[in-house]
């Protein structure tokens, strides 16, 4: 654990990582939050999922600077990569949940609404 | 990173901005030429004179499609404009190889236009972000990502610059590293506005495409996703049964009451000639920032109104909306004027923040005596790229007067010209150093920008003194900036034609 404190505190290898952090690991966040609060809207409110979708696409070209700034601007490295590693994890998690939930709802309606037909 | 927040925004911002300053560079310069397309446009096809007004244009269009295209199964044609001269016309032909699309000019009289071939002010619109000779998915991904750290630069920016005010009243010109800040910061903050909402909205025109893989995951089907934003016009396949079509500049007529005047932007035909020929009219955001972006779809045999349709989906609207406030659709003469002063306050911004980077290490590196390869590497490319473009810009402009009006490729071989004359440019550094690519540099750009409207006057009939008004205002205008473009690079190099003089009077 030291010695990779220590690597880290390379400025070339930290630069290097807070890049990769920033440029991948903030696309990551970026691109999971876009398709998760749609979902999520759409699950509570019953929102139209295509347009929240289009606001929320919008939206994240902002999002992504400012994950790109909080990561270069941070002092602690770590904290930051768990944060935003875990953050993306259990966002990608529930939007695959909702997903499936949202997904069912919907055939359910559609099964029903077949049934009337019949 | 750095023990300050504004410390670390200040490194961030300089490497963001070093880093793909060069492209910005290019992509701001050619962007704002592209508010004056159309007019380049004009002013590269000065055989064209007459324009058609629509309602004969389109009638000429139809003439023309009839003879030649009616195997396609679509037509998409441009009519002429308050600031198009030509129609243009886009068709598929199986022998054309290629992706088999064939595209026609036609002038006021409606005849194709074949000599003095030109992509005109198109090529720089179309340069801004699809760059030249790379694939154009690369190309838009490429300067996507540049346009992501130039929103960063700019937020950043704005962090570490606080006293956007106090700065007005302590400029100080011609002072070395301290003025170039100075001249960085001015034109940063007086278009600052309009930088953010360029860069932000740029990145928005193609958001479908960077953003395609959020799509694929939130919709399994991406069609799905792209009909429940837009309305779908009604799907009419071809019978079979050949028909005679009406004359479009009815239908036309027809369909411009209904938009209440406002111009259309493009039109397309569907199954032409066939008993289901459908032509669509596309309402044009020219107006008004705000359009409903409305679509009328008429039979072509019967000249019957089939559908209506206009934008309903208010994220949708935005996204338009956003995408004409990037490329100022809407704007009017005097609103074009002030998108164009802005993209050169952007440009200068670019410009000058590579040179304040360059000059802040120059005095501390030449008292250590170091010249790394970094460091001369940036030099070169700022003269490089910051007098290359616009001399490119115009050899490109000269190379349309100059190369045989029936050269074969000849399009293609301005584009050429432009290319070798930045990588002239480039090379230039290498063998005579920076500081002489800069003076000299300045001279040619000079003497290649005052030749233009001179050139003009030797190879074609229509120049400077034989302009008839008001039909040559626009292309008056284009000569008057190439003078000027020219002057204001002469200045430069007298000012560091002297600045070198001081330099070698104080070293004797």
């Amino acid at each position: 654990m030291r010695k990779l404190k220590s690597l880290f505190q390379n400025p070339k290898i930290n630069v290097l990582y807070r890049v990769i952090l920033a440029v991948c690991g903030g696309a990551a966040f970026t691109l999971v939050a876009t398709v998760f609060l749609p979902e999520l809207l759409l699950y509570n409110f019953g929102y139209d999922k295509a347009s929240s979708l289009l606001w929320m696409m919008l939206l994240s070209f902002l999002i992504y600077s400012l994950i790109i700034i909080w990561v270069f601007s941070s002092h602690k490295l770590f904290r930051v990569s768990a944060q935003l590693l875990g953050l993306t994890a259990i966002l990608y998690i529930s939007f695959n949940q909702l997903q499936a939930v949202n997904q069912a709802r919907l055939e359910q309606i559609n099964n029903q609404a077949a049934q009337v037909k019949k | 990173m750095k023990a300050r927040f504004r410390d670390s925004m200040t490194w961030l911002h300089t490497w963001t901005g070093l880093v793909v300053g060069w492209v910005l560079f290019a992509v701001f310069l050619t962007g704002t030429l592209a508010y004056f397309q159309h007019e380049i446009t004009q002013w590269m096809m000065p055989e064209v004179e007459v324009v058609a007004p629509p309602e004969q244009a389109i009638e000429q269009v139809q003439t023309f499609l009839s003879a030649k295209a009616m195997a396609s199964p679509r037509w998409s044609i441009t009519l002429p404009s308050e600031r198009e001269r030509v129609s243009t016309l886009y068709w598929r032909d199986k022998n054309a190889g290629g992706r088999g699309f064939v595209k026609a000019v036609l002038d006021g009289q409606g005849k194709e236009i074949t000599l003095r071939d030109t992509r005109g002010g198109n090529f720089l619109y179309r340069f801004h972000f699809d760059l030249h000779y790379v694939s154009v998915f690369w190309a838009r991904w490429f300067v996507g990502i540049c346009s992501m750290f130039m929103l960063v630069a700019i937020i950043t920016g704005i962090i570490i610059h606080k006293k956007i005010f106090k700065d007005f009243f302590t400029l100080q010109l011609f002072k070395g590293p301290r003025s170039w800040l100075d001249a960085h910061t001015l034109t940063s903050v007086l278009a600052l506005p309009f930088h953010l909402m360029i860069t932000y909205t740029g990145l928005v025109t193609l958001m479908l495409m960077y953003l395609v893989s959020a799509i694929n995951l939130s919709f399994s089907d991406r069609n799905a996703y792209f009909n429940a934003i837009t309305p779908q016009g009604i799907q009419i396949k071809a019978v079979g049964e050949a028909a005679n079509m009406l004359p479009f500049s009815d239908i036309y007529l027809t369909a411009q009451k209904a938009l209440n005047g406002v111009p259309v932007a493009y039109i397309e035909v569907l199954n032409p000639g066939d008993k289901n020929a459908i032509i669509k009219f596309y309402e044009a955001p020219t107006e008004h920032l705000l359009s409903d972006y409305r679509t009328l779809t008429y039979s072509a045999v019967t000249g019957e109104l089939l559908e209506n349709t206009a934008l309903t989906n208010s994220a949708e609207q935005t996204r338009k909306t956003m995408i004409n406030l990037h490329a100022g659709r809407f704007a009017d003469t005097g609103l074009r004027w002030m998108y164009f002063l802005s993209g050169v306050m952007g440009t200068l911004m670019v410009a000058t923040g590579l040179i304040l980077w360059f000059e802040k290490r120059q005095k501390k590196l030449k008292q250590q005596n170091k010249m790394p390869f970094g460091h001369k590497l940036v030099s070169g490319l700022n003269a490089g790229f910051i007098l290359g473009l616009p001399a490119a810009v115009a050899v490109y402009l000269l190379s349309n007067r100059l190369l045989p009006v029936d050269f074969t490729d000849r399009a293609q071989m301005e584009i050429h010209c432009f290319f070798a004359t930045w990588f002239v440019f480039l090379l230039y550094p290498i063998l005579r150093g920076a500081s002489k690519t800069w003076r000299d540099g300045a001279l040619i750009n000079a003497v290649l920008f005052f030749s233009i409207p001179f050139v003009s006057v030797i190879m074609i009939e229509r120049h400077l003194f034989s302009y008839q008004y008001p039909r040559d205002w626009t292309l008056f205008i284009i000569d008057l900036l190439t003078i000027f473009s020219g002057l204001t690079m002469f200045v430069l190099f007298n000012y560091l034609k002297q600045r070198q003089q001081q330099v070698n009077q104080i070293k004797v």
